[in-house]
């Protein structure tokens, strides 16, 4: 009983957090040009979104 | 002539109506969407973005792959041109993106934030239930209900406003949709659930709740992001119709001032423009001076240019040819000739009617016979004498297994599957429900010019110069840019030609001439080329004819085709060997509507129709019980287009055909029409499997949950599976097989697909 007390609220936790990196990503356009993304890896002089 | 092409024409005379479209940052700074249809790999990105960042005009530029646009910041007072040279240097042909739908782009990302959230809860209390189905104490299964109801409640109020406010909106029309049950049955559980936890019972049903959720929210996401991208894919389309005009004021001596842009919905009747060459007029205007050559291909079909002169009425949608000429609007854009086609459009929907999508004609009956199901076993339980709590229960697990998770699936996993298939191909689907009706057609009507033919003009025929003639024919014909003149400059090999000829100059309506070494060169008209026309060459020659002269001699003469498009005849044929009736219904001369027809093997032909004309065939074809679709490109066939079942349009028709039709045909390529249409039919099968599906597991489960067998575990796994068929089920239609069945054994001759305009006589 004692050891899941401890456990629960930090799967949740992890969840969460998760979730929050999700809906930063979105909302920074991380997810605006997929196709782009993949193709700027190989760039030498791309400069971030961000 | 390609989109491509089409876009770099519009490039240069365009530049003050985009000055006027462009966003302005708060630090002065000019923001554009540029529209760039060639951007297709990682390269291109960076050459498009390092080429534009390193002239002095712009701020900072990024490229969008996915969506083929450039968002470009740039200093104002260096003015777009720089810009578009620098995406020229590079060779890319850019055009401005009027409205990014910014609405849409929220709405997508509402969508996938709701979806997240649902995704989230529903895993972790399927966690906390998994342990509780195990067999935790009672104390812990406490304490894992309280955890689940607290992630269920914000699932529940985040993600399950979006169909909240769908209900609300359908039962305040006093309507109702799939949102109204599915609301109803998501708060019921969840009140439910929450007085069960705190009355610490064992079953709650908070992983359906959010399960439902998840799985319906999966749907709407995948259906709204296929509608996106149609959307931003047909925004790469080129604008046809000018968004500003050039307005002349007439000053104090009665003379005409300096032309500036102005917008056209400012423009009143009775006002000045000016349309110079290789523009097209914006308003309904009469010619007050000045005469010229009209392109009124896409106003009315007729594949021959025009003259027109002083006092001529002209459409809004024509293009000057020739020389520039001042017109007098005499209609504003709300009258407009493009307005009234719109006008009828509406009307022409209004009448077809709404078309009941496959999955709403299951919404209609899912919703009663489950909400009444759920009743009556409720009321039965309390009936034979249960308490109230166990008949509500009883209710709530019927609502709760007939849960429209499949049937939410069901639709969009196929529609979503085709698009993607569709858009590899070049086919843009704008909504799914058109691919059911495409399903059912059995009779195609056809628009002639742009649609079977090809845009421009061929020649027909090779012919036979010195070199020298040839060479200044070469030139003659580069500096117009008359379809014809297009057409012989296409035969040059030559690429720079310097011949040395003087006055060349274009004369409106006639052709164009030069003079070279005391000679004078005419290429154009029969009549205005040569002096006298011999008995030989004959008086009636046709419009479709050109003469190169030499002071007035005959040197040689030119006749010009239309041209079918590549695939024109492969597609008909097919269309053909299945048996679905052709017709083609053109605005153009019968002769020519005849020839094409002919060299097709189609049997019906409209000649000479309006755009109502067009329509009413369209209607009278389905009254009499034909499902029809429609393929078209002009403003001649938007009625046609509305008014048929199911539309395709035309991609270098630009962004008028592809408002009023259900496909776009990004390549103009007719064959897409025939691999759209089979990919209709699979997967109008697959989708009648996957709502058999959900329907058979509901006659199954329903009976279940009648008799109060089904607990939370039940329930959950009933669910899971019946996603899982359905999904799997749609993904067959990933296996689709593109090449088509050769099923004709009739020799295609390559060289029957050049027709002579004027081969009837």
């Amino acid at each position: 009983m004692s050891d899941f007390l401890f456990l629960l609220p930090l799967s949740l936790l992890m969840g969460l957090l998760a979730l929050g990196a999700f809906f930063w990503s979105l909302k920074s356009k991380q997810y605006d040009d997929l196709d782009g993304s993949a193709e700027r890896i190989l760039h030498s002089d791309d400069k971030p979104i961000l | 002539m390609s989109i491509a092409t089409q876009n770099a024409e519009i490039q240069g005379k365009r530049l003050d109506e985009w000055l006027i479209l462009s966003e302005t940052l708060p630090s002065g700074l000019k923001r554009t969407t540029l529209s760039v249809p060639d951007l297709r790999c990682g390269a291109c990105v960076a050459k498009i973005e390092r080429a534009l960042e390193s002239t002095d005009a712009v701020a900072s530029a990024r490229a969008n792959l996915t969506l083929k646009t450039v968002l470009v910041d740039w200093h104002p007072h260096e003015g777009l041109q720089a810009v578009l040279d620098a995406m020229k240097s590079v060779g890319f042909a850019a055009s401005i993106v009027c409205e990014t739908s910014t609405d849409s782009e929220a709405m997508a990302k509402r969508y996938l934030r709701a979806t997240a959230v649902a995704g989230f809860a529903a895993g972790n209390i399927m966690m906390l239930s998994v342990a509780v189905w195990a067999g935790a104490d009672e104390a812990t299964r406490y304490v894992f209900h309280v955890l689940s109801a607290v992630l269920a409640v914000a699932a529940v109020a985040y993600s399950g406003s979006l169909f909240f406010e769908s209900a609300w909106t359908a039962l305040r029309h006093r309507t109702t949709n799939m949102d109204v049950p599915i609301s109803v049955g998501i708060v019921l559980t969840l009140l439910m659930g929450l007085h069960d936890t705190w009355r610490g019972g064992a079953d709650v049903y908070f992983e359906a709740t959010t399960m439902l959720i998840f799985f319906l929210l999966i749907g709407r996401t995948l259906d709204h992001s296929m509608r996106r991208k149609a959307e931003s894919s047909l925004n790469t389309l080129a604008q046809i119709m000018p968004r500003t005009a050039m307005k002349l004021e007439i000053a104090v001596n009665g003379e005409f001032s300096k032309p500036h842009p102005v917008p056209c919905q400012t423009i009143e009747e009775g006002e000045f423009l000016l349309v110079s060459a290789h523009t097209r007029l914006a308003l309904d205007a009469v010619i007050v001076r000045g005469e010229s050559e009209f392109d009124t291909s896409i106003v009315d079909g007729e594949s021959q240019p025009k003259d027109h002169k002083v006092g001529d009425e002209l459409s809004a949608g024509v293009m000057n040819l020739g020389e520039p000429v001042i017109v007098s609007v005499i209609r504003c854009q709300q009258n407009s000739f493009l307005n009234r086609t719109q006008r009828l459009v509406e009307t022409a929907t209004a009448q077809k009617g709404r078309y009941e999508s496959l999955s709403e004609q299951v919404a209609r009956w899912y919703a009663p016979v489950v909400h009444l199901a759920a009743l009556m076993a409720g009321l039965s339980w309390y009936a034979a004498g249960a308490d109230a709590h166990t008949s509500i229960s009883i209710a709530i697990a019927v609502l709760i297994i007939t849960c429209p998770c499949a049937l939410g699936l069901a639709v969009p996993m196929v529609h979503v599957l085709a698009g993607g298939i569709l858009f590899r191909q070049g086919v843009v689907m704008k909504n799914g429900a058109a691919l059911e009706r495409l399903a059912t057609i059995d009779t195609v009507v056809l628009d002639k010019t742009g649609t079977l033919t090809e845009k421009s003009a061929k020649l027909a025929s090779e012919y036979q110069l010195s070199d020298k003639h040839a060479l200044i024919l070469c030139e003659l014909s580069k500096s117009s840019s008359h379809p014809f003149a297009r057409a012989i400059a296409a035969t040059c090999l030559v690429d720079d030609i310097k011949s040395g000829m003087k006055d060349c100059k274009e004369i409106a309506g006639k052709g164009i001439q030069a003079v070279h070494e005391g000679v004078l060169y005419r290429l154009g008209k029969p009549s205005w080329a040569i002096e006298k026309l011999s008995d030989s060459t004959g008086i009636d020659t046709p419009q479709s004819r050109s003469f190169f002269s030499a002071n007035g001699r005959l040197l040689t003469q030119f006749d010009f085709n239309e041209c079918l498009r590549s695939d024109a005849l492969s597609t008909i044929q097919k269309f053909a060997d299945a048996q679905v009736r052709l017709c083609v219904a053109s605005g153009d001369q019968h002769a020519s509507v005849a020839n094409i027809a002919d060299l097709l093997s189609i049997g019906e032909i409209v000649s000479h129709a309006s755009p109502s004309d067009k329509s009413n065939y369209v209607e009278h074809l389905k009254q009499s019980g034909r499902s029809v679709l429609m393929v078209g490109d002009g403003i001649n066939d938007t009625v046609a287009l509305t008014a048929a079942n199911v539309s395709f349009a035309m991609g270098d028709a630009g962004d008028i055909g592809a408002s009023s039709s259900d496909f776009v045909l990004l390549h103009s390529k007719l064959g897409g029409i025939y691999t759209t249409w089979r990919l209709a039919a699979q997967a109008k099968r697959i989708v009648t499997q996957n709502i058999a599906i959900a329907v058979v597991y509901n006659l199954v489960a329903m009976p279940l949950a009648f008799a109060g067998w089904v607990s939370p575990l039940i329930a959950a796994i009933a669910m899971s599976l019946s996603s899982i068929l359905v999904v799997g089920n749609s993904l067959r239609l990933s296996l689709f097989d593109n090449s088509s069945k050769p099923t004709s054994k009739k020799q295609i001759s390559q060289f029957t697909t050049v027709a002579n305009l004027h081969g009837a006589k």
